[in-house]
């Protein structure tokens, strides 16, 4: 399969990036590793007619500052990032997370910034569309979807598998824009709409991402359920924070963050609640991921059942709030797997 | 408009002329003649295009030809010094972990890159490596065989070299 024809722009730094951005505003794609675009070109459902390749702009290492907080570049390729002592040690939900996509090849061509950036996906949008003359769905800019034939708008799904572990980490992006930096939340990034997923503007670019420092008392842990095991993309994957009081019993911070269900990331919000200040027990963890279960609603998909998708949630949630938990009691609450 | 790119493959520098939107595999496999890396899939999932970019498994198939000029390019071809073959290559042919063949350029490299990380590798891990490189024929048990006693006859030798 040939990629179309387009125009190679290789600049040297972000500031370099983001001024091409501005140059040729829509026409141009931002390719960090290319293993999320490039399929799309070859598919012949993105043709821009610049590609701007990042790949020349220098990587830093993952680094932590004088605070604790560690700084990861968003260029740092996902094998590097899942093997890193550094966020193995400060991040080992990220660590998990950046080892469960995709294969080998591709943790060692796509970036962290990609995957944050990875454009949501439908069966019926991600595949060749070279020999179909079928109208275009709202993804490609048509007005219909054929997975809902009647709906008004577009049912892909964020599948990103880092975006749910840095939403437990509460990690935050720096973002470049023009000339001015700012840094956002990386749950804030998301809009919901998979037709424009990133609340970002159009000539912005994600340069760093930064973890706060890890907490006592204070676990996370990232969960992927897949057909496969490997290569696939996540049917459902989830992040838990659990951080414990002082006397390692009671719940003092929660998050439960379900990944691949829908346009964004999901945040089970009365789970967590229900879980504040309560004494963790088995029944308590399974009340909180039956809670999750009924209050996330995932996507119409057409690989698997909504119904099927509930039980996958409840499951992923369960376990990893018993292995949260059981890493945050131990006080080896930053430990990988 | 062609592009000048400066390419390093199995230790040799090249430079091509070729088109902005050439990938990695393109290159290798029609301006240089490497045939070794194969196109199956053409998008990232069947790892039949696999190369080592300075050690590391990458897809040819999803690299521009013109990002990969500052890495050391490895394809099968260059694994071999002369007609001895590697031990990942031997024990490949020993177990009967070939059949038709169209994946073992890619598994073989996949596997290179594994045991010079990792010389004693579980089966997990080989399988952990190798998820990215579809077979169809042989059902997976040959291959992990093929690897696993490649690790064993690499860390003999490595031995036996020391021990002399």
């Amino acid at each position: 399969m040939q990629l179309p024809r387009f125009d190679l722009k290789r600049p040297s730094s972000f500031h370099e990036a983001v001024r091409l951005l501005v140059e040729y505003g829509n026409a141009a794609k931002i390719s960090a590793g290319g293993t999320d675009l490039l399929p799309r070109m070859k598919y012949r459902i993105a043709a821009p007619a610049t590609v701007i390749s990042l790949k020349r702009i220098p990587v830093s290492e993952p680094f932590q500052d004088s605070e604790g907080n560690l700084h990861v570049h968003a260029l740092v390729r996902l094998s590097d990032a899942a093997s890193s002592n550094l966020v193995r040690t400060n991040a080992p939900a990220l660590a998990d997370a950046a080892l469960a996509v995709g294969s080998e090849q591709i943790r060692n061509m796509g970036t962290l910034g990609g995957n944050v950036c990875l454009e949501p996906r439908c069966h019926y949008y991600n595949q060749s569309h070279a020999y179909q003359f079928m109208d275009p769905c709202f993804k490609r800019g048509g007005n219909l979807c054929y997975l809902v034939p009647k709906g008004n708008r577009c049912w892909a799904l964020a599948c990103s598998d880092t975006v749910p572990a840095l939403i437990g980490l509460r990690a935050a992006a720096v973002v470049q824009s023009g000339d001015r930096e700012y840094t956002i939340p990386v749950e804030e990034l998301f809009t919901g709409d998979p037709v424009r997923p990133l609340c970002l503007g159009e000539t912005d670019l994600i340069t760093d991402i930064v973890v706060p420092a890890a907490r006592p008392r204070t676990a996370v842990v990232f969960r992927k359920l897949s057909p496969r095991g490997g290569i696939d993309f996540a049917t459902v994957n989830c992040a838990v924070m659990l951080k414990l009081s002082e006397d390692r019993e009671a719940c003092e911070d929660a998050i439960i963050a379900i990944g691949a269900v829908s346009g964004k990331p999901m945040r089970a919000g009365q789970a967590e609640k229900n879980l504040l200040g309560r004494k963790i027990a088995p029944d308590v963890i399974h009340e909180a991921a039956g809670r999750t279960a009924s209050e996330i609603r995932p996507s119409m998909r057409c690989d698997c059942s909504i119904s099927y998708l509930r039980k996958c949630i409840e499951s992923l949630t369960q376990a990893a709030l018993e292995t949260a938990y059981q890493r945050a009691s131990s006080g080896d609450g930053v430990k990988p797997d | 408009m062609k592009i000048l790119v400066e390419l390093s493959v199995n230790g040799e520098r090249f430079e091509i002329a070729t088109n902005p939107h050439a990938t990695l595999l393109e290159v290798l496999r029609n301006q240089l003649g490497l045939t070794g890396a194969k196109e199956a899939c053409g998008t990232g999932e069947c790892g039949s295009c696999t190369v080592l970019a300075d050690g590391r498994p990458i897809l040819a198939c999803l690299a521009l030809a013109a990002d990969y000029q500052d890495c050391e390019i490895t394809t099968i071809e260059g694994l071999q010094a002369g007609s001895t073959l590697t031990p990942v290559q031997e024990s490949f042919l020993e177990k009967g972990a070939v059949q038709c063949g169209f994946c073992t350029p890619g598994m073989v490299l996949s596997a290179t890159a594994l045991l010079k990380k990792n010389p004693a590798p579980t089966l997990d891990q080989i399988r952990k490596a190798l998820e990215g490189n579809l077979c169809r024929c042989t059902g997976y048990n040959k291959i992990l065989e093929a690897v696993r006693a490649a690790g064993e006859k690499m860390s003999q030798e490595a031995s036996g070299s020391s021990g002399q």
